[in-house]
């Protein structure tokens, strides 16, 4: 990995543009030649990363891609990075739809024959948010996408968040420590955890008795663009890792609505379930894979530079 | 050199990014000024790396624009191997780092006239400061949770990297002397998603902060991150130290718990959340760095 740095072939202009109330922050890296060419956009997971991602996986994969001849284009979301703006938080259920929107509009201006867009987590519900919004789309990359159109994306996620976000802001006011210590909020908790968990697992076997499984819970933000880029014939990468918090609601929904679509999709969508976590990138082997699986990908699909558009 | 520009009228800063030196060795950068007055002066901003760099970077650039309302400049800036600038992570050592340093302390003296510097340093960053702001007569330094003894960069990193097992129900894996063992047997060490590499711990490995700082008094705000009500041990001692030699040592705890290395990226920028910590920065820097260097 570390010999790719070492030919740069690519030109790279940083670039502010506008996106809603916000300027956005983004690096255009422009293979070299003067020949037609896609332009991939890449975009982060929700939380405050950068353009960079996590370990510089996004300056790696656009200098690789630069090799194939493909441009790419990464930028910092409103209020991250470079970009002008705030965001506190990063809910599934509200892509940010108006970054990506600017961010294609920029990447049309520079004379591309198509676009590819990829994203990671909350970045692959946005892309997914935008895909029948793009005319000259010729691939998306879906990266650890969540299934549910929760707030955060899936229960395991809100679990952390209600435990750590509002729990950290709340629990060293002394009025809280004092009400949550109180003789009658134990009381509560005892009366209260076991019941829930008991009203849980009770409808958990009901659904495993009846046969039948409700698949309400599967979000129509992934759902539908899925299906829609099935439709249109629209090539996709699927990348999950086994110990993914959204992975086990993609195994569950493929029994239902997820299956179906991948059953019409045949090939054209193309999933990748990778041993161990790759949400998050903290593993070195889920970064390399993920980006030799984007190389292949790009490569066997014929998306490299001189491919004619859809 | 070709930057791209914003002028921000809300903030009132200007800010330039783009890519600086030849070829090869380009760093990315960062310029934020005043957009209606000429800078004051500047600040230098060292940057942490690996999960560190992500964690800070916002608060960095909201510092950059509070400075910029108080009239000063400010550079930032990613070091060759690091962020978008070229270069291989695994060549990261603290002397390419101070390297990088001087050159941004070259490009903002350029910009802002020969004006009066100072520097903030964040985490390791602090050690790239101190380097670079010895080499400046009385310059500010501002260090955010700085790691003052470069041996404990790596051995905090392992430390993470034992704790992320634990949390996610493994075995705890090699002690901290394995992997030490590991990292010179194989030339780097894999921590939660990042390349530790033997070079960085090597140039690191006996490296004192006040050593760095050299002897001429200077300004330092030392900032904690914590939720206790006193600066930790070591930082108390080491801010008394600074006081003995006559050095003007502000001390200051920013109730914040942030495990630097774990991968909650999402950091609190409100302005509760951080306004307190910016403000205060910027206020110090903008007092001390304007003041010019102590008698």
């Amino acid at each position: 990995m570390s010999e790719v740095l070492r030919s740069v072939r690519s030109e790279e202009t940083p670039v502010y543009f506008r996106a809603g109330p916000d300027t956005l922050f983004g690096i255009y890296s422009r293979a070299a030649g003067d020949g037609p060419r896609p332009a991939m956009t890449m975009l982060t997971g929700g939380g405050h990363l950068t353009l960079t991602h996590r370990n510089r996986l996004h300056v790696l994969l656009a200098r690789r891609l630069a090799e194939l001849g493909i441009d790419s284009f990464r930028f910092d979301f409103h209020g991250t990075g470079e970009s002008t703006g705030l965001v506190e938080r990063f809910r599934v259920d509200r892509p940010f739809t108006e970054d990506l929107a600017a961010a294609v509009s920029l990447v049309d201006g520079r004379a591309v024959t198509g676009h590819l867009l990829m994203g990671t987590c909350f970045g692959a519900r946005t892309v997914l948010s935008q895909t029948d919004r793009i005319p000259r789309l010729q691939g998306a990359v879906l990266i650890s996408p969540p299934i549910r159109d929760l707030a955060w994306g899936d229960p395991a996620a809100l679990r952390r968040v209600l435990r750590w976000d509002v729990w950290r802001r709340l629990r060293h006011r002394p009025a809280v420590r004092r009400a949550l210590d109180s003789r009658p909020a134990r009381e509560a908790r005892r009366w209260l955890v076991p019941r829930a968990r008991a009203a849980r697992d009770a409808l958990g076997r009901r659904a495993r008795t009846r046969g039948e499984e409700s698949f309400g819970w599967v979000g129509s933000g992934f759902l539908r663009p899925l299906r829609g880029l099935v439709d249109r014939g629209i090539p996709t990468l699927l990348i999950y890792g086994t110990e993914d918090a959204m992975y086990s609601d993609f195994e569950r929904a493929r029994r239902g609505p997820v299956g179906d679509v991948l059953g019409a999709a045949g090939p054209l969508i193309e999933l990748h379930v990778l041993p161990g976590p790759v949400h998050g990138f903290d593993r070195l082997d889920a970064q390399r894979t993920v980006m030799d699986l984007v190389i292949e990908w790009v490569s066997s699909r014929g998306l490299a530079a001189g491919a004619a558009p859809r | 050199m070709e930057t791209a520009v914003l002028v921000d009228e809300a903030s009132g800063t200007r800010q330039e990014s783009g890519f600086l030196g030849p070829p090869g060795a380009r760093l990315f950068a960062t310029w934020t000024f005043p957009a209606r007055r000429a800078a004051s002066g500047g600040v230098v901003v060292c940057s942490s790396i690996h999960p560190e760099f992500t964690k800070n970077y916002r608060r960095e650039v909201l510092v950059a624009r509070a400075l910029a309302g108080r009239g000063l400049a400010t550079l930032r800036f990613h070091y060759r191997g690091a962020g978008n600038s070229d270069g291989d992570t695994a060549d990261l050592t603290l002397e390419t780092m101070a390297d990088d340093a001087r050159r941004a302390v070259e490009w903002l003296a350029e910009r802002t006239g020969g004006g009066p510097l100072g520097f903030l340093g964040t985490r390791l960053g602090a050690l790239v400061a101190a380097t670079a702001a010895a080499e400046v007569e009385g310059a500010p330094l501002a260090l955010w949770e700085p790691v003052h003894q470069g041996d404990r960069y790596t051995r905090e990193a392992f430390r993470a990297r034992r704790m992320h097992r634990l949390r996610r129900r493994e075995e705890l894996g090699p002690s901290a002397e394995a992997l030490l063992e590991e990292l010179r047997t194989l030339g780097s060490v894999e921590v939660l998603g990042y390349e530790l590499a033997l070079g960085l711990h090597e140039s690191l490995a006996t490296v004192r902060l006040e050593q760095l700082t050299g002897d001429a008094p200077r300004p330092v705000l030392l900032v904690e991150f914590s939720l206790g009500k006193e600066l930790r041990p070591d930082y108390a001692a080491l801010a008394s130290r600074w006081r003995e030699r006559g050095w003007p040592v502000t001390a200051s705890l920013f109730p914040h718990e942030d495990p630097w290395w774990f991968t909650d990226d999402t950091v609190d920028l409100s302005a509760a959340g951080v306004g307190p910590l910016v403000s205060r920065t910027a206020d110090w820097l903008a007092r001390t760095v304007v003041s010019g260097p102590t008698p």
